[in-house]
This record gives C-alpha cells, structure tokens and sequence, in this order.
C-alpha cells in the first residue's frame, strides 16, 4: 500500500464558534512539516479534532446513534458564536448552512471531505469532492480507505487528543493496535470474508437447498441462528457504548485530577505540593513495577526458597536414576502384536503374546510417557531466576516510601483554607466515583470481548450462563442462547448451529469447503500480522531511540497492545506519560511510513495540557524530532511553554480569532498568519461553549 | 482424537468462592495492582498449600460442585504448567507412599502417573485436578485463617509481601 496524505486545508462554517474561517497549511512560509493554530481556549479545538477523527474514517453523525460520542460531538458543534450573548450581533436567519471540511492531499491529487449537518445538528452527513468528481457520500481513493475507513482507533492514534494521554495507555490497547495493524496489513478483507461472507453464502445455500432434515428441524435451528445475530448485536452495541463512555470516563478522571492539581497549586503551598506529588508519583509507580515484579517471579515453582523446592528436585532426580518409568509405551507394545506378528516379522507364539499384554497392562500411553520425560527434563534443568525474599524487601521499602509520601500530602492538604479543603474532599470523592467506574466498565469490556479461552472459562458463570452446556458444548436452546453476554462464545454457537443447519440442508460438503477456505484465511492473516508486528516493531524502536526516552524505554511487545521495557529489561509498563506517549505515536507513525510506505499527517490538541515543567522538555524533544507532516492545536498560555519549538525555522504559526470581540460588535472569526499575530494576540472575553439544551 | 484421547477426561478446577471474592476485592481497588486471572492466584493458594503439607500431612477436602473456575490454564500459570506438575504429582506421589523411591516400585509409580496425567486440557487427569484443588483449599484456609489472615490485605503488594513471609515460616 502506497499513501501518502498531507492535510492542505480545514474550513469551518456555521459551526461550534465559526462563521466562515478557512486555515490552510504551509500558507506563508516554507518550513515543510510544521504549523501550529494558536485559539484561545474554549473556541472548538477539542471538537474540531473529534470532527477529524471521525471525517477521515467516513463515520457519519447523528444524534440518534447513541453512546456519549455522537450526540456530544454534534451538540457541541451547534453554532453559537454571534448570536451566543445576550446581544447577539446576527440573528439565526443570517446564519449559512453549516459544515466541516478538510482538504487533503492524497497521493497527490486534492479531496475534500465534508461533514454537512442538518439545521438542528442531528445528523452530519458526508459529502466527497474528488479531483473531477462530487460526491454525496464518503468516497475515497482504495489508499486511502484501506488505512482510515472504519478505523476510529487508528484515526484516535494520529489525531491526539492530550485528555486521554498518560491513562494506561488506552489508546494502545490490545484492540487499537490489533485493529492498526489488520488495516495496515490489507487482511481485513480475508477477516470479514470468514467471518461475515463465508458464513452468509452457507446459510443461504441452506435455506434454498433440498434438505435431508425435517422442515420442522430447520425451522428451529434458523429460529436460533436468529437470535445468535440478535444477541450479538444487542452486545455489540453495548461494547460501542461502554468504549465511548470508558474514553469520557477517563477523560473525566484526567479533568478531575487536573482540577485537584490546580487547586493545590493555587495555594500558598505550591511548591511543597509539586515536591510531595512528584515524590508520591515516583514511589506509586516503583510500587506498581515491584508488584508486577514479585508477582511473577512468585507463581514460578523454581523461585521458591531452596528448602521448600529442592525436595522436589531431589525427588525427580532420584526418579531419574531409578528409571521410573521404566515403561514402555502402550502404543508401541500394541504395534508390536498387530496381526500376531511382531514388528521383525516373526510370528508372535501365544506365550510371548501374554507377556505382552500383561505389559500393556502396567504401561502408560506416549504421552504420559513422554509428559513424565518432559516433567524430569525441566525440574532438572529449573534453576532460580529471581530471588523473591530480596524482591519482597524491596517492595516492603518501596511501600514505606509511598506511605510516607502520600502521609506528607495529607499534611499539606490539612494546611489548606477550609473552602480549599472541601473543594478538595468532593474532587476526591469524584475521583473514587470515577475510578469505580472505569474499573466496572473494564470487567463489562472484558467480559464481552474476551476471546482468552481460559478467561472465558473462569468466568464461565458470569458471562456464559446457560449458553455454554456442560462437557463445554454450546447451547442451542433460545433462552439460553440469550444468557450469553461474550462475543467469542456466541460466535461458537453460531458455528455450531451453522454446521447444524448445514447438516440438516444436506450441504455439509460445501460447509466444509467453507471451513477449509476459513482456515486459510486465518493462517494468511496470523502470518502477515506477524510479520508486519515484528517488522513495526523494530522500526518503532529505531526511531523511538531519537525521542530521548525517560529509562531508556523502548518497545517490549505489540500483541497485546503496545507493551514497554526499561532499558533494564525488568520493569514492563502499558502506561506512560503525556510526553511519553506522544513519542510512542511519533515512533510509530514514522516507522509504518518507513515500513509500509503510508505517511499520514499527525495532530496533536493541547500537547502541552496538564503537564509538569519536567515533563514539558519531553514533549518538545518529541516534538522537535519528528519528521513528518505535525499540526499542534494550542491556546494562548502554551505558546511560552514550548519555546524551543514554538520559533521561527521550527513551525509555521497562524491564530483564529475574532479582531473586535466589544460585546455587541464582535467580528467574525478570521485566521491570521505569521510570528507577530501569533506572540501579539492577548485573548479578551470568552468563546467557551457552553453546552446547549 | 486418537483412542488414547477418547478415554481423557475434562474437568475444571474448583475454587473456594471466598477466594474468588478476595481477588474481586483488589481488583475494585483503583490503588492496588492485580492479579491477572482468578487461576493464577489459585496457584499461589495450591503452592502454599503444597509447601506447608510438608509440615503437617493434612489435606481438607475439594471445594465442591458449584465452585468450578476454569478448565485450562491462564496468565502466568500456563507458563508454569510443567513445574506446577511437577510439583503436585510430587506431592501426591509421596502421599501415596512413594516417598523412598526405588526401581523395584516402578510399576505402582507408572500406574499412579499414569492416573494423575493426561495429555489434553490442563494434561491432569480429574484426580489430578482434585488434588491440586485440595493443596489450593488448604493454601487459602492458611491465607484466610479464619478471616484473621493476611486476606484482609487491601492491596496486592501487601498481601506479596506478606505471602512471602508465610513461605518463609515454613522453611526447615
């Protein structure tokens, strides 16, 4: 796949704070990969890059689709701007017909793509103008679909929203980089093809074919096949809606924990604080990795305390030189007797087959046999790999250090005024309120998305009900169809029924060529994943090496979602900072227009938001190293942030704004280009959007 | 499946629900780190268990029917699996008087192996799982202590720690 994609332009109409503005990249000067759009804050930045987000991947919008993510996105894009005060200058009569768009250039040639909403922003719709064509629907050259169409996740990676940064790393989970890489790779089509198509065509077939089962047969299993597709629909769009609501979640809980740092650091306090937080910071996560540490090293029988495991070393070792078992296959003695006649050819004489048999008797099948082999082997060889007594005196001091720290933060927030201390109190409760909600919306996620089948069993009760038959079989029943609450298992009934009603359409033959076909699919795709995974991987960690990376991290592992290892190689971490993360995309981005020859453009909303001044130097090194096309989005107090990269020869800068904003004469918004609008402009007044009922 | 497979049988390891409830308990607190799957802190129930039968030679019973967690290994116990083995069907060898082991009892061993292993699922027979379901019981009623245990830990590097020190009690 060849893409390259370069944002020319992105217009604003009638929407969120806008009247008509347009801002176009590289409009005065020639630094080649670089602008940043100075608003001040609360104009629509956030908005505008979710609008992006969701336009490069043809999601249309309405109010009725539900979940968080729509109905606020349009709500927010509602026009406000001049008729938003009590002296509004224009009245809704004077108002275009609103709309979003974003000009890219597309391996060369020019595409538009618009989000056109109705009057009451229920809906956005989108329209496509190609190089000679218009068109009323999203249409896209195939280099360009392949990447973006229906891959939010993807799009979420490039178009940064700083809100969800240094939470877990959520936007490099399992099903964001699994989804990256399946549209990278050009295999979805053979994923969609085996798990939609294929089973389609069979279904069909069988509902036309000459059956050898009763019509009364067929009648009950496509009654079920029925509710398998309700079902999974029904979780389906519970797994869309608790995605949305966990982003919203974390972002809240991002904002909240925002909310409690500003107040801290508004009082009197603020140095103590910023000391005590970080000291607090930096025992939380030693904790955290020593955990994970002693967790492992303790489920793993060789680390035990000589005493307690070499009984056991002693045990098998003995079992070795005793040459227990001394048996020989059960398999291999029933070889030998086949016909009467042993495997030299000679004729077995019935006393030697007694002998035999009585041997059978005693011996234990090749795999037991070779199992016992195996289990000798691996105790011998099991050798200590961590020594658990001096982890746990570790993590012992690691947690005096982080109820030391979090006791040093108490004191101080003792000291605050007593508004300050309930402002406080409340936060922290929302914050635990946050947190308890995130983690039920994680368990929800998990149980119907697992496809972890040792997962699925532990929690067999919850998640499969009725659905799963005892001896593991999946249920057929229609009640207990509708117990199922996981994805994967419903997909096994599905098969299972599939195969069924194939049975009973007489069509067996053609189901199995469908599994067979199936089957190479899936090989073909796992391969070129592999592939591309290790490939990334290596090409990731080249560039990561430039970002400057704190404890030399790197990456560990990209199948389950994107993993990192200090350069020590003890301390793995799915977490990261905001300066952290930004790398990591950098990397990333950089490394698939290395790999697979797909350059996209990159936007980065508020990269400066909620950052620490250690943390700020980060993400200008991030920021200064990276080599493709970079859009920053900022308000007025990150301009003296970033200082190394905010300056002329780095990025080309331009504000939107309003020339006259005196209430009752405001202007419309304009885009200004150049370093003197950029270091003058003193924002007066507020644009923040207000939600609107 | 092979005729030596039809014979195998397939089980699932049981769990005593108050040690369910624990690991359920660290994972609702935001603070503390967790366990990732119920079976791998059943390991370290079963492996605290299997340490301190050393001490006393009692067992209690199998948690029963309606307790059952999964039927295959997890997490880092599916890493584990061959030593976990190892060290059950030590155990219950020595239990079944194989203690002092010599060649001429060859043909008693192969036959409790034989009735302790499989070579699907967990590669343990539903004996074998009983029995690792037994060491995990007497590993979690050593935790619990009767509610006076290290199970009122609020968080997973606390219990660690403490896990650690009651294997250290039982070290000659």
């Amino acid at each position: 796949m060849t893409l390259s994609c370069k944002i020319k332009r992105i217009s604003w109409e009638w929407v969120i704070n806008f009247e008509n503005v347009v801002w176009e990249f590289n409009k005065t000067s020639n630094v080649p990969n670089s602008d940043t759009i100075l608003m001040r804050n609360g104009t629509g930045k956030t908005t505008s890059l979710k609008l992006l987000q969701r336009l490069f991947t043809g999601q249309e919008l309405s109010m009725q689709n539900g979940g968080e993510d729509d109905a606020g996105i349009l709500k927010r894009c509602e026009y406000k701007g001049l008729r938003a005060v009590s002296a509004p200058e224009i009245d809704d009569s004077e108002m275009g017909t609103p709309r979003f768009s974003v000009t890219l250039d597309v391996n060369g040639e020019e595409y538009t793509l618009f989000y056109v909403f109705d009057e009451i922003f229920s809906t956005a719709k989108i329209h496509t103008q190609g190089p000679g064509e218009f068109y009323d629907y999203y249409k896209m050259p195939d280099e360009f679909t392949t990447a973006f169409e229906g891959n939010l996740e993807f799009s979420k990676l490039i178009f940064v929203d700083t809100q969800t940064a240094g939470l877990g790393m959520e936007r490099f989970n399992k099903q964001v980089i699994d989804d990256l890489f399946m549209s990278l790779s050009n295999v979805k089509v053979l994923r969609s093809a085996r798990t939609t198509s294929i089973p389609q065509i069979i279904e069909e077939v069988a509902d036309k074919a000459k059956r050898s089962g009763s019509a009364k047969e067929m009648e009950a299993v496509t009654q079920q096949l029925k509710v398998v597709k309700r079902v999974k629909e029904k979780l389906e769009t519970k797994l869309e809606k608790a995605n949305g609501d966990l982003e919203t979640a974390i972002s809240d809980l991002k904002t909240t924990t925002e909310k409690i740092k500003i107040l801290r650091g508004q009082s009197k306090l603020k140095i103590k604080y910023d000391k005590a937080l970080k000291a607090r910071n930096i025992a939380k996560q030693r904790v955290t990795n020593s955990t994970k540490d002693i967790l492992v090293a303790i489920g793993d029988p060789q680390n035990l305390p000589e005493s307690l495991w070499y009984p056991v070393k002693d045990y098998y070792a003995l079992l070795a030189d005793q040459r227990i078992p001394e048996a020989i296959a059960r398999e291999y003695l029933g070889a030998v007797i086949e016909g009467g006649i042993c495997i030299c050819g000679e004729k077995i004489s019935p006393k030697m087959d007694k002998c035999i048999h009585e041997k059978m008797e005693k011996s234990m099948g090749a795999g037991v046999l070779s199992e016992v082999h195996v289990l000798k082997d691996l105790v011998k060889k099991a050798t200590p790999r961590a020594d658990i007594k001096e982890l746990k005196n570790l993590l012992e001091a690691e947690i005096d250090s982080l109820d030391t720290a979090n006791t040093q933060l108490s004191a101080l927030d003792s000291q605050l005024d007593s508004d300050s201390k309930d402002s406080l109190e409340e936060l922290g409760g929302l914050k635990v309120t946050l947190g308890a909600q995130i983690t039920k919306l994680n368990e929800d996620i998990l149980m119907w998305s697992c496809s972890d089948d040792g997962t699925i069993k532990t929690n067999k009760k919850k998640w499969l009900g009725r659905s799963m038959k005892s001896g593991d079989k999946p249920a057929e029943g229609r009640g207990m169809i509708d117990d199922c609450k996981n994805l994967y298992w419903l997909e096994q009934i599905r098969k299972h029924l599939s195969k069924k009603k194939a049975k009973i359409a007489g069509i067996q033959a053609l189901d199995r060529a469908g599994d067979v076909i199936s089957a190479v699919f899936e090989h073909v795709e796992k391969l070129v994943l592999e592939s591309l995974q290790s490939k990334l991987k290596m090409e990731t960690d080249k560039h990561l090496s430039k970002y400057n990376m704190q404890n030399e991290l790197r990456i560990h592992s990209m199948d389950q979602g994107i993993k990192m290892v200090d350069g020590s190689n003890r301390f793995v971490q799915s977490g990261g900072s905001t300066g952290e993360e930004l790398s990591i995309i950098m990397s990333l981005v950089e490394a698939i227009s290395s790999s697979i020859d797909l350059t996209v453009p990159m936007i980065i909303d508020n990269p400066t938001k909620g950052l620490g001044e250690d943390k700020l130097e980060g993400v200008e090194n991030s920021l200064n190293s990276f080599n493709h096309q970079l859009i920053l989005m900022i308000y007025d107090t990150e301009r003296r942030l970033l200082p190394n990269y905010l300056t002329e020869g780095k990025t080309d800068p331009a504000v939107a704004f309003r020339e006259s904003e005196e209430k009752g004469k405001r202007s419309p918004y304009v885009v200004r280009y150049g370093w003197d609008i950029f270091n003058s402009y003193t924002p007066k007044g507020s644009d923040r959007i207000e939600e609107v009922d | 499946m092979s005729e030596e497979n039809v014979s195998e049988t397939t089980g699932y390891f049981r769990f005593d629900d108050n040690a369910k409830a624990f690991v359920n308990k660290l994972k609702n607190n935001p603070d503390s780190a967790n366990v990732g799957t119920q079976i791998e802190f059943y390991w370290l129930c079963a492996q605290l268990g299997l340490v301190a039968y050393s001490k006393d030679d009692s067992l209690p019973q199998a948690p029963p029917a309606g307790t059952e967690m999964t039927d295959d290994w997890a997490g880092e116990t599916r890493k584990n699996q061959f030593l976990i083995r190892a060290f059950v069907m030590y155990r219950y060898l020595c239990g079944k008087g194989f203690e002092d082991i010599h060649a001429d009892m060859a043909d008693d061993i192969e036959t409790a192996m034989d009735g302790f292993l499989q070579m699907t699922g967990t590669h343990l027979t539903l004996r074998g799982m009983k029995e690792l379901d037994k060491f995990a019981q007497k590993g979690w009623d050593i935790i619990h202590d009767g509610g006076k245990g290290i199970s009122r830990s609020n968080s997973l590097s606390l219990f660690l720690v403490k896990y650690v020190e009651l294997l250290s009690e039982f070290e000659e």
